[in-house]
């Protein structure tokens, strides 16, 4: 069994402890992205919590045919969506400016964060909060998270054909927002 | 070969989709050819690369401290 596995088992046989361990493994991950869907560190971290919430609540309903995390993830930008219609409020800058400068963490896909200039990191989050929450969703799942099509097409219930549509759109939008603002060649010159 | 562009937006979504390497067997081999002899395509794709490596590069962020105890205390 993996350790998600294990961990899950216990969890459902009454060890809420374990339930504890799974948190610890995810949250970073899953707070990383909803911050940058969201827009605000405050939202980022309330929405995290209701994730774990309810995937406690139903983990008896994981079957286990796809990773925890894709699962709990579908969980977490449901509510994220959720969250957005009833707060109506655009992505801020303002959470994460007062965040940055935290401890990068170790394994994630890009070594580029810590070259890039802050006026650069400000500009690119500015772009991403442009956008639409479906276009930040998918740019968030597949370039930070780097999840697959078919995982990106589990988490937000999408036919692979417009995952494929709706990343291209996205980062033609995020494209055209950034190339007035900032030459893109420069940010691949950072690498 | 069959031709995967039925109009130009297509044919750059399969651009954004060969940079991901989700492609088909047949769409890669298809998107290389265009590249091959396409300039405005090959542009396409360092552009799309471009942004692509912009989201890459924020950087990550962390919670701070450990949720486990306040999630426990919901359920």
């Amino acid at each position: 069994l993996s350790d998600d596995a294990s961990l899950i088992a216990a969890t459902l046989a009454g060890d809420t402890a374990a339930f504890g361990r799974l948190v610890g493994l995810y949250q970073d991950r899953l707070y990383n992205s909803l911050l940058r869907v969201l827009g605000s560190a405050e939202d980022a971290r309330d929405v995290t919590q209701d994730a774990f919430v309810q995937a406690f609540v139903k983990l008896r309903s994981f079957r286990g045919s796809s990773a925890f995390y894709t699962w709990l993830y579908r969980i977490a930008f449901n509510l994220a969506m959720s969250h957005t219609r009833r707060s109506h409020k655009m992505a801020s800058l303002e959470g994460v400016k007062s965040s940055w400068g935290t401890e990068p963490m170790d394994g994630q896909p890009s070594p580029d964060a810590q070259y890039l200039r802050h006026e650069q990191v400000e500009l690119v989050h500015a772009g991403l909060a442009a956008l639409s929450m479906e276009y930040r969703q998918i740019l968030v799942l597949r370039e930070i998270d780097g999840c697959r099509y078919e995982e990106i097409a589990e988490i937000l219930d999408l036919p692979i054909g417009t995952v494929r549509s709706r990343l291209f759109r996205a980062r033609l939008q995020l494209r055209d927002y950034l190339a007035p603002r900032f030459h893109v060649e420069k940010i691949v010159d950072t690498r | 070969m069959s031709d995967f562009r039925p109009h130009p937006e297509r044919g750059d979504e399969l651009l954004s989709a060969y940079l991901d390497d989700d492609l088909s067997p047949e769409e890669r081999v298809a998107v290389e050819a265009r590249l091959a002899e396409d300039a405005q395509a090959r542009e396409m794709l360092h552009q799309l690369r471009a942004v692509s490596q912009a989201v890459q590069g924020l950087p990550q962020e962390i919670v701070g401290h450990d949720l486990g105890e306040s999630v426990l205390q919901r359920v």
